[in-house]
Parts: structure tokens; C-alpha cells; sequence
């Protein structure tokens, strides 16, 4: 896919069209996006049929709620990785509930996206996301680890103890230091 | 939990979109975000920046099933949203209390009955056109089938349904797979958020109402069946339950919905 197709000018205002009720605007949209949410799913949900319902999902959430996204909200295609990476969590918490802690069990959570809050502008977005890689470098590499399995397997604190053989409590600190210390890097 | 610690909040808005932060303690931050700005900008912040972990990935081509239902499903979403069905619906407080197994619906569930026969029909006429190519309909390629279809539904019994909500867009979208001992549900619609509760699935049967689990108010679900179910038509019921769920194994609140499964393969 080419990074003209995901210029967040034009999916503003493909985004816009399609909360007007464009059919073919949705469909270039999907044709821009679709993809990217798609690596992220399949290598969130790891299985193929999983990641197809999520897809389908998020797309079809974006059809009825597109109207709700406004271009000051910020970068079209942030706010979709969140809609299908906050699906992917629920979904895996639904799938694989053997997982889940306790407490679990509850509806399907609202998420932040529904909400209307997106981040603030394409330009801002880009140079936290250089920035946040570089911030990456600065971390432990047991918290880097715990952070980017947290982020793409979507593990729990114990899906990380058990995978990274660990203790709880250990795995739990790894992850609020790496955070804590990405966050000091990110408002430098 | 206390909130007022900025730090603290900071931490519990990295986990929440990291995803670590789960269940009650979810939920609880969720509330506290709804009602506070600054918590959701540092929600937004790392919405923004782990984003870039995502971007990250190579894309990869998604099946062309996965437009093709898309193109179904919008092309039924819309019609249903601009004529929803308009009753004179109680308030929840006034609902029935028991699920509805016996005794006539009142009013306004009984208008979404008589709608329920056309909308199962045409929710049977996709489940089976996303399989089936039928003439005159865009063909599936082969190919183009998810690499782990779902082999039991071809073969298998399925009931649908299609229940409302009274005075909401909220619907869901289900289907009973007794063989592979599933229930699916597609919410779509916008949920009346009812206060703090969870919506339960239930399945009436002769010894009284059988929970199948909760209902999702967005996106889907699947849903466990209990074994033996059987005949040409199952009745569900959604009640209103406190959260995680009815805490006897029987509604404890009112019910907001019902209606049949009706047996479509």
C-alpha cells in the first residue's frame, strides 16, 4: 500500500463521505485501510478466521459511527488501529476466557474511540510515532518485552508471567516502569 | 481505587489502551474517563503514540470475503436504521419481570414480532448467500474463503434471530449452531446504556430460561450452547441483569426483548 493511499487528508474526507452514507466512499476507504487493520489483527488474534470477524466488525462499526469522527479528533488511521486493536482485546477476552482474570466476564466494553476522542492532528501523530520508537531503545529489555507482548499478543499481567516465566508482581512492574519511562521519553 | 493522583491516572490510562488494565478495574477507569477531560486526553496521548507499534506491521491483504459481507451488511444496516420500528414502549422499570415464555408479549413486543419474520428471513437469505452463491447474486470465489472457514455451519442445523430493543436502533443478529454448541451475536444499532448492567441471552426451554451468556452492545459475540437443543423454532429473551450477570442462574430482571430462532438450515 502506498502512504499516498493513507494520506490523512484524504481519509478525513473519506471518512466524512462515508458518515454522509458514501458507499463508494467506504469502499476506498477500506481499500486504504483495510490492510493495515488487518496486520494488526492477524498478529493480535494470530488466527485467520478471528481476525476476518474482526475486520468485518471494526469496518462495519466505522460505517455507523464514521459520522462521529471529526478531522479535528486527529489522524483517521490512528483512530481506526484503535477501534480494531480495542476489538482485538475484547475478542480475545471473550475467546480465550480460560485467560481471564476474576474479575472478567463482563459486556463488551465501550471503548475510548466510541467515545469521539481521537488524538489531535496527522503532524503531531507522525512525530510521536518517531518518537516512541526511539523512546523504545531507552527501555529495560525485560520492560520493552512485557510492553510489546502486552501491545501485540494483547496479553494479560498473567498471560505475561506465564510466558515470560516470571512472577506476577514482577511482570506487573515490568510493564508500569517500561510505561512510566516511555512516557518521561515521550514529553521531552 | 483512588484517582486524584495524576501520576497515578497517567499509569492507569498507559495500561487501559495497552490493555493490561481489565475487568472491574476497566470499567471502573472507563467511568472515570467519561467524566473527566483530562483523563481522556492521556488516554488519547498513548492511543496516539502506541498506534505507532501498529503502523509498524507490513499490511497484509485481507480476504475478499471479508468486503463482500461488508457490502451485504451495510447495504441491509441502513434501511433497518431509517425505519425503525416506533412503540409506545414502557419504560424498563415497567417491563415484565419474568422471561416471557408464557404469557403474551405486551404491545410493542409484539410489533417486533411481526416484523421478526421478514428480518429472520432476510438474515437467512445472507447467512446462506455468503456460502452459497445463488444465480443472479455476486459470485464468492473459492478462493477467496477464509483459510479456516467454519465447516459446521454448511452442514449444521442453524436457527436465527433478530431481536430489538423498544425505542433504540440497538439490534442484534444471532445464530444458534446447536451442533457446534455456539450461539453468535452481531450487535449493531446504538445501546440506551441502562445504568450499570449487563444484558443476558436466554434460551426458554420447557424447564424455564437457560442462560446463554452476555450480550455484547457492540461489535460480536460468540456464546456457549447447552447440549440437546432441538425442534423448528428455540424462543430467546434478553434481560437486564447486574453486572458479570445474574447472580441465581435465572433473570433477576426485567425483560427487554424476546422472540424466536427459526430454523434456517
Amino acid at each position: 500500500m502506498s502512504s499516498a493511499n493513507a494520506d490523512p487528508e484524504r481519509l478525513i474526507r473519506l471518512l466524512a463521505e462515508t458518515g454522509a452514507g458514501n458507499q463508494r466512499a467506504f469502499a476506498q476507504l477500506y481499500q486504504a485501510c483495510s490492510s493495515h487493520l488487518y496486520a494488526l489483527l492477524l498478529r493480535m488474534l494470530k488466527r485467520r478466521d478471528w481476525a476476518d470477524e474482526a475486520l468485518q466488525d471494526c469496518f462495519l462499526r466505522v460505517w455507523q459511527k464514521a459520522d462521529t469522527y471529526a478531522p479535528e479528533k486527529g489522524a483517521p488511521l490512528t483512530w481506526l488501529l484503535t477501534v480494531a486493536r480495542y476489538r482485538a482485546l475484547d475478542l480475545l477476552r471473550m475467546k480465550r476466557p480460560e485467560v481471564e482474570m476474576p474479575e472478567e466476564g463482563e459486556e463488551a466494553p465501550m471503548t475510548f474511540a466510541d467515545l469521539g476522542q481521537s488524538p489531535e492532528d496527522g503532524a503531531v501523530e507522525r512525530e510521536g510515532m518517531g518518537k516512541l520508537h526511539e523512546c523504545m531503545k531507552d527501555l529495560q529489555d525485560e520492560q520493552k518485552r512485557s510492553v510489546l507482548l502486552a501491545y501485540y499478543e494483547g496479553y494479560t499481567h498473567q498471560e505475561l508471567a506465564r510466558q515470560m516465566n516470571a512472577p506476577l508482581g514482577t511482570v506487573k512492574s515490568w510493564v508500569r516502569r517500561g510505561l512510566s519511562r516511555l512516557r518521561e521519553c515521550l514529553d521531552r | 481505587m483512588k484517582y486524584d493522583n495524576a501520576k497515578l491516572r497517567q499509569m492507569l490510562a498507559a495500561e487501559y489502551v495497552l490493555g493490561t488494565l481489565r475487568g472491574r478495574a476497566r470499567r471502573r477507569f472507563e467511568r472515570l474517563a467519561s467524566a473527566d477531560a483530562a483523563t481522556r486526553a492521556e488516554i488519547r496521548f498513548w492511543e496516539t503514540r502506541l498506534a505507532g507499534l501498529a503502523a509498524n506491521l507490513a499490511p497484509q491483504t485481507p480476504p475478499p470475503a471479508i468486503w463482500q459481507n461488508l457490502e451485504q451488511q451495510i447495504g441491509l444496516e441502513r434501511p433497518s436504521t431509517v425505519t425503525p420500528i416506533r412503540t409506545p414502549a414502557p419504560a424498563p422499570s415497567k417491563m415484565p419481570t419474568r422471561a416471557a415464555n408464557d404469557s403474551p408479549p405486551p404491545a410493542p413486543l409484539w410489533r417486533i414480532f411481526a416484523g421478526l419474520a421478514t428480518a429472520a428471513a432476510v438474515v437467512i437469505a445472507v447467512l446462506i448467500g455468503t456460502r452459497v452463491p445463488l444465480p443472479g447474486t455476486a459470485p464468492v470465489p473459492v478462493a477467496a474463503a477464509p483459510a479456516t472457514p467454519e465447516p459446521t455451519q454448511l452442514a449444521s442445523t442453524v436457527y436465527v434471530s433478530l431481536l430489538k430493543l423498544p425505542e433504540s436502533t440497538m439490534q442484534w443478529t444471532l445464530s444458534v449452531h446447536p451442533e457446534a454448541d455456539e450461539v453468535k451475536a452481531v450487535a449493531s444499532g446504538e445501546y440506551p446504556k441502562l445504568g450499570e448492567h449487563s444484558l443476558e441471552l436466554w434460551l426458554i426451554t420447557d424447564a424455564g430460561p437457560v442462560s446463554l451468556g452476555l450480550l455484547p452492545t457492540t461489535g460480536s459475540g460468540t456464546m456457549k450452547m447447552p447440549a440437546g437443543i432441538k425442534g423448528d423454532q428455540l424462543t430467546l429473551a434478553v434481560s437486564l441483569e447486574p453486572v458479570g450477570g445474574s447472580p441465581t442462574g435465572q433473570p433477576t430482571g426485567p425483560v427487554l426483548t424476546s422472540g424466536p430462532a427459526i430454523k434456517a438450515v
